[in-house]
C-alpha cells in the first residue's frame, strides 16, 4: 500500500490510529485489573501487526511470507540466546556462532533476493559460463527490515539488547510507517517506546506535529517530485537527443527529485509514527546544504549511514588502526552503501565515487588539523560558497551513476554533460512537463496563438525549478514543524496542500526507494 | 491556537474544500458517470475508457452501435437519420466478445434497444472469454457499482482541471459534433506508406492449424453472442464483419491461422442466421476495399470514407449473409487471399 493512496489516506491510516488508541485505551481503563489491561495491551500489539501485515502484503502476498520468515528467524535465534543466558550456558564461542548464523542468514536472504541474478551474471561473463537467470523478484523494502533485524542479531549475539516479547519485536519490524523505505529504526529506538504504555493514548500535540509532517512529505512526494520525475525520465529516455544545458537540466531536476521523493517519504513516516505518538529517527536534514561530501552524507539517509558506521565502520577498526586503515575502511563503507543501493555496477561506481571524495576530504581535515589551520569558513566568504557548490555539483553528477539504467547509459549522460553543445532541446524537454495545472494554459494557446505553448512549458518548468531550489535551501520539513505557530493561515495552507495532494493522487506514481 | 483547536479546524475546513471540490466534479460530471450533461452543454465523448460506460448507463437512446476501434468512425447522426432512433456507441478497444456483451448488458438494465449494430472482429472470435477491463488497467471506479470507489473520480486532478474545462470549451466555445464521438480518423493518415511502417511480412509461412483449432474460445464467444441475440428477440440485430486490409489477410496466412478465422467468421455466422432478429453483413471480400492500401493507416484501420461506405452498404444485398450464400462469400474470400499471395503482396513489399 502506497502513502500517496486514498486507500491509505481515508481507511487505512484512520482504522489502524482508531483501533489502535482504542483497544489501548481498554488496556489503560482496565488499570487496576493488570491482567486485563496486559490482555488489551497485547491484543493492541496484535492489530497493529495484523494491520502492518496488510499494509505490507497488499504489495504482493509472497512478499509477506518472506518477511514472516526472516522475523521468525531472528525471533528464534534471540530466543535461544535468551535461554543460554538464563542457565548460564553463553560462552564467547557460542556468542560467536550465533553472531556468524544471524549475520549469515540475514545477508544470505538479501543477497539470495537482491544479489543473486547480479552475482551470476557476473560469474557468467567472468568465466563465460551460461548459468541461467532466476529473475527473482526483489520483495519491497527486503534491504531495510533485513537491515534493521541484522542491527538486533548483532546487539543481541554481542549481549548489548535484551531479548523482546514476539509482539514487541515483530512491530518494531513491521511498524508500517517505516517498513518499505526507512528510516531504518534500530530496536533500541522502537522497542522501549512500545513498552512504555503512557505513549499509548492519542496526544493532541504529537497528533499535530505529525500530520503536518504528514501533509508536507506527501506534498513533497507528490506535487513536486512526481512533477519533476516527468522531465526527468523524459530526460533519460532521450539521452542521445540531449544537448548540454538539458542534460544539466535533467540531471538538477533528478537531485531534486530524489530529495523530495526519499525525503517525502521519511517526512510521512515520521508524520504517522509521531500520530502514533512514536518518534522515529530523523533521516534527513537539509543535505543540499552541505559544504562538504562528507557533511552531505551526515545530512543525507542518516539512519543508513549511521547503520554502516555502527555495524561495519567501528567492527573494522574505525579510526584506531592507522591512516591507511581508516581510509580503507571509510572507503569500504561507501562501497557498501552503493552495492546496498541496487544489484548494479552503476551503483558500485556510485558508492566508489563517493568513497574517493570522502576520503579525500578526510585526509583533507586530518592534514589541516596536524597543521592546526582549522578554521571554519566564515559564512558568505568566497570558500563557503565554491564549498557549497562544489559539494552540490560533484554530487548532482555523481547522481548521473545512480539513476542511469546501465554504465553506457551513464557514460552517454556524461558525455553530454561535458561535451559542450546547443539544439534547443531543452523546449522539448520542458514540454514533457504535462501536468494538469498547466492544462488550461496550453489548451488555450493551442487554440489562439500555438507559438506561446512551448513558452508555457518552459515558465511551468522552471517555476517549478525555482520553487524546488526554494524549498531545498528553506527550512527543512522538522524545521517548519518545530518553528510554525498554529495560526488560522498555516492551517489554511496546510488544507490547500492536503487537498491539492489529494486530488493528485489518482496519477499512478512509485516511490525511488521502494526498490533499495 | 491550541493543538485540539488546529486539528479540528484543518478537518473541518479539508472536509469543506473537497466536498466542494467533489460536488463540482459530481455536477459537471465529464464521465457521465452520474447523469447527462447539465446546462445545456454537449455530449463531449472524446475517452472512451472513462466516458463509454457511463454514456450507456446514463443517455437516452433506442439504438447502439457496439465494436472496437474500427468502429470509432461511423457518425451517429447517418444511422439516426437512415433508421429514426437515437444512437450511442459502445466502444472497446481490444473490442473482444466480453467486453462489447458486458456493455450491452449493461445497457439492457435500463434501456429498451430497437436496434443494435454489431462489428465482429474475427480476432475477438478467439479472444478470452472473461471481460479485460480490470486486467488492462481501465478506471474500475466508473465501472463497478461501488460508491466508496467514486472518490478516485471526485477528486481527480484530471477531472478537474482538464476534462471539466474541455467539456466547457467545447460546448460552449468551440465546434462539436455529438455524431462524431470517439472519432480519431481525423487525426490520422493513410496509405500505403503508413501500412508498411506497420506491417512487414514474416519471411516465413508456418504451417496451416486446423480449421477448428482454438475451438473452446470461439465455442465460449459464440455462446455470448448468441445469448445476447437470444435473450433480446424484441430488438432488431445487424451484424456486420468489417474489410480488413490485403495485409491482414496476408499475416493470418503466413502465421497459419487463415483456416481457424475463416472457420470461426463461418460458424458465428451460421449461429447468428438461425435467429429471425439477425441479419449479417460481410465486407471482408470486398476487393475492391480491401486490396487498396491507400484506405488504411495499419493492417485493419480504414478511413473515415469506407467507414461511411460500410454504413451505405448496411442494407444492400450485395453484402447481405444467408445461409444460400454463405459458401459462395468464403469461398471468394479464400480465392481473394491466393489472388493476395500470388500477386498482391508482392506489389509493395
Amino acid at each position: 500500500m502506497l502513502f500517496n493512496s486514498e486507500l491509505f489516506i481515508f481507511i487505512f491510516l484512520p482504522i489502524v490510529l482508531i483501533g489502535w488508541f482504542f483497544i489501548n485505551h481498554l488496556g489503560l481503563k482496565a488499570e487496576a485489573d493488570p491482567k486485563r489491561s496486559a490482555f488489551f495491551f497485547r491484543m493492541a500489539e496484535v492489530f497493529l501487526l495484523g494491520m502492518s501485515f496488510w499494509f505490507y502484503g497488499y504489495f504482493k502476498l509472497s512478499y509477506l511470507g518472506i518477511m514472516i520468515i526472516s522475523i521468525l528467524v531472528n525471533f528464534i535465534l534471540s530466543a535461544l540466546i535468551n535461554q543460554l543466558e538464563i542457565k548460564d550456558l553463553l560462552t564467547v564461542f557460542s556468542r560467536k556462532a550465533f553472531l556468524l548464523f544471524g549475520v549469515g542468514f540475514n545477508l544470505g536472504l538479501l543477497f539470495y533476493f537482491k544479489y543473486f541474478d547480479f552475482f551470476t551474471e557476473n560469474m557468467n561473463a567472468l568465466f563465460h559460463t551460461n548459468r541461467l537467470l532466476r529473475n527473482i523478484l526483489l520483495p519491497l523494502g527486503i534491504s531495510f527490515f533485513t537491515f534493521q533485524q541484522l542491527s538486533f542479531v548483532i546487539d543481541r549475539s554481542l549481549g548489548k539488547a535484551k531479548h523482546y516479547p514476539f509482539l514487541q519485536y515483530a512491530n518494531f519490524v513491521t511498524f508500517f510507517p517505516q517498513l518499505i523505505a526507512g528510516p531504518i529504526v534500530l530496536h533500541d529506538e522502537l522497542v522501549p517506546q512500545l513498552q512504555d504504555y503512557s505513549r499509548r493514548k492519542p496526544n493532541a500535540d504529537c497528533f499535530v506535529k505529525g500530520l503536518q509532517q504528514f501533509v508536507l512529505g506527501l506534498g513533497k512526494k507528490v506535487l513536486l517530485a512526481d512533477a519533476l520525475a516527468l522531465v526527468v525520465n523524459y530526460g533519460f529516455e532521450k539521452v542521445y537527443y540531449l544537448d548540454t544545458l538539458s542534460a544539466l537540466l535533467v540531471m538538477l531536476a533528478y537531485m531534486f527529485e530524489l530529495y523530495f521523493d526519499f525525503s517525502g517519504y521519511c517526512d510521512m513516516a515520521l508524520g504517522i509514527g509521531s500520530m502514533f505518538n512514536l518518534t522515529l529517527p530523523e533521516n534527513f536534514k537539509s543535505p543540499y546544504k552541505a559544504h562538504s561530501l562528507n557533511e552531505l552524507w551526515k545530512r543525507w539517509h542518516i539512519t543508513l549511514t549511521r547503520f554502516f558506521t555502527t555495524y561495519v565502520y567501528y567492527p573494522l577498526g574505525g579510526s584506531r588502526r592507522g591512516v591507511l586503515r581508516t581510509d580503507i575502511n571509510i572507503f569500504i563503507v561507501f562501497l557498501l552503501s552503493g552495492l546496498w543501493h541496487g544489484a548494479n555496477w552503476t551503483f558500485v561506481l556510485w558508492g566508489i565515487s563517493q568513497g574517493i571524495v570522502i576520503v579525500w576530504d578526510h585526509e583533507r581535515n586530518r592534514r589541516r588539523k596536524l597543521r592546526q589551520t582549522s578554521q571554519p569558513e566564515q559564512r558568505h566568504s568566497f570558500l563557503y560558497w565554491f564549498s557549497w557548490l562544489a559539494t552540490f555539483l560533484y554530487f548532482m553528477l555523481s547522481l548521473v551513476l545512480f539513476r542511469s539504467d546501465n554504465v553506457t547509459l551513464a557514460v552517454e549522460m556524461y558525455r553530454r554533460i561535458f561535451t559542450p553543445s546547443w539544439t534547443g532541446f531543452v523546449v522539448e524537454l520542458a514540454g514533457s512537463l504535462d501536468i494538469a495545472e498547466l492544462y488550461i494554459l496550453v489548451q488555450a494557446a493551442t487554440m489562439k496563438a500555438p507559438a506561446f505553448v512551448s513558452y508555457i512549458h518552459l515558465a511551468g518548468f522552471t517555476l517549478l525549478m525555482i520553487i524546488s531550489a526554494f524549498f531545498i535551501h528553506g527550512k527543512n520539513t522538522e524545521e517548519i514543524v518545530s518553528d510554525r505557530k498554529l495560526t488560522n493561515g498555516y492551517c489554511l495552507v496546510l488544507v490547500i496542500i492536503a487537498a491539492w495532494c489529494i486530488v493528485s493522487l489518482s496519477q499512478a506514481s512509485t516511490f525511488l526507494y521502494f526498490n533499495f | 491556537m491550541t493543538s485540539s483547536g488546529f486539528l479540528k479546524k484543518f478537518i473541518l475546513e479539508l472536509l469543506i474544500v473537497l466536498a466542494v471540490i467533489a460536488g463540482v466534479v459530481i455536477f459537471f460530471d465529464p464521465f457521465y458517470h452520474y447523469h447527462k450533461p447539465v446546462l445545456g452543454m454537449k455530449q463531449i465523448l472524446n475517452d472512451k475508457e472513462y466516458q463509454c460506460i457511463g454514456s450507456l448507463r446514463n443517455f437516452d437512446y433506442d439504438a447502439l452501435l457496439v465494436g472496437s476501434s474500427v468502429a470509432e468512425n461511423f457518425n451517429n447522426r447517418w444511422f439516426e437519420e437512415e433508421y429514426n432512433c437515437t444512437l450511442e456507441k459502445a466502444i472497446r478497444a481490444s473490442g473482444t466478445t466480453a467486453d462489447l456483451t458486458y456493455y450491452v448488458n449493461e445497457v439492457y438494465q435500463n434501456h429498451d434497444l430497437k436496434h443494435i449494430f454489431y462489428n465482429v472482429d474475427t480476432s475477438a472470435l478467439y479472444a478470452s472469454p472473461k471481460t479485460t477491463f480490470r486486467t488492462s488497467g481501465q478506471p474500475m471506479y466508473l465501472y463497478d457499482h461501488n460508491p466508496l470507489t467514486d472518490i478516485r473520480y471526485w477528486w481527480n486532478k484530471d477531472v478537474l482541471l482538464k476534462k471539466i474545462p474541455y467539456q466547457l470549451v467545447y460546448s460552449y466555445v468551440a465546434d462539436y459534433d455529438e455524431g462524431e464521438s470517439y472519432n480519431w480518423a481525423k487525426w490520422k493518415s493513410f496509405g500505403v506508406d503508413q501500412v508498411k511502417r506497420a506491417y512487414t511480412p514474416s519471411e516465413t509461412i508456418e504451417e496451416m492449424r486446423k480449421s477448428d483449432s482454438d475451438l473452446e474460445l470461439l465455442t465460449a464467444n459464440l455462446e455470448m453472442l448468441t445469448a445476447l441475440v437470444e435473450n433480446h428477440l424484441e430488438t432488431e440485430f445487424t451484424f456486420y464483419f468489417p474489410p480488413y486490409s490485403l495485409v491482414w489477410w496476408d499475416e493470418a496466412y503466413r502465421t497459419g491461422n487463415l483456416e481457424r478465422n475463416l472457420y470461426g467468421q463461418e460458424q458465428t455466422i451460421k449461429a447468428l442466421l438461425s435467429f429471425p432478429n439477425v441479419k449479417v453483413y460481410y465486407f471482408c471480400d470486398d476487393a475492391d476495399t480491401i486490396l487498396n492500401l491507400d484506405n488504411y493507416m495499419d493492417t485493419l484501420h480504414f478511413s473515415e470514407e469506407i467507414t461511411y461506405q460500410i454504413f451505405e452498404d448496411l442494407g444492400n444485398p450485395e453484402y447481405e449473409l444467408t445461409l444460400d450464400n454463405l459458401d459462395d462469400h468464403m469461398e471468394n474470400m479464400r480465392e481473394i487471399v491466393d489472388q493476395i499471395e500470388q500477386e498482391e503482396i508482392s506489389k509493395y513489399y
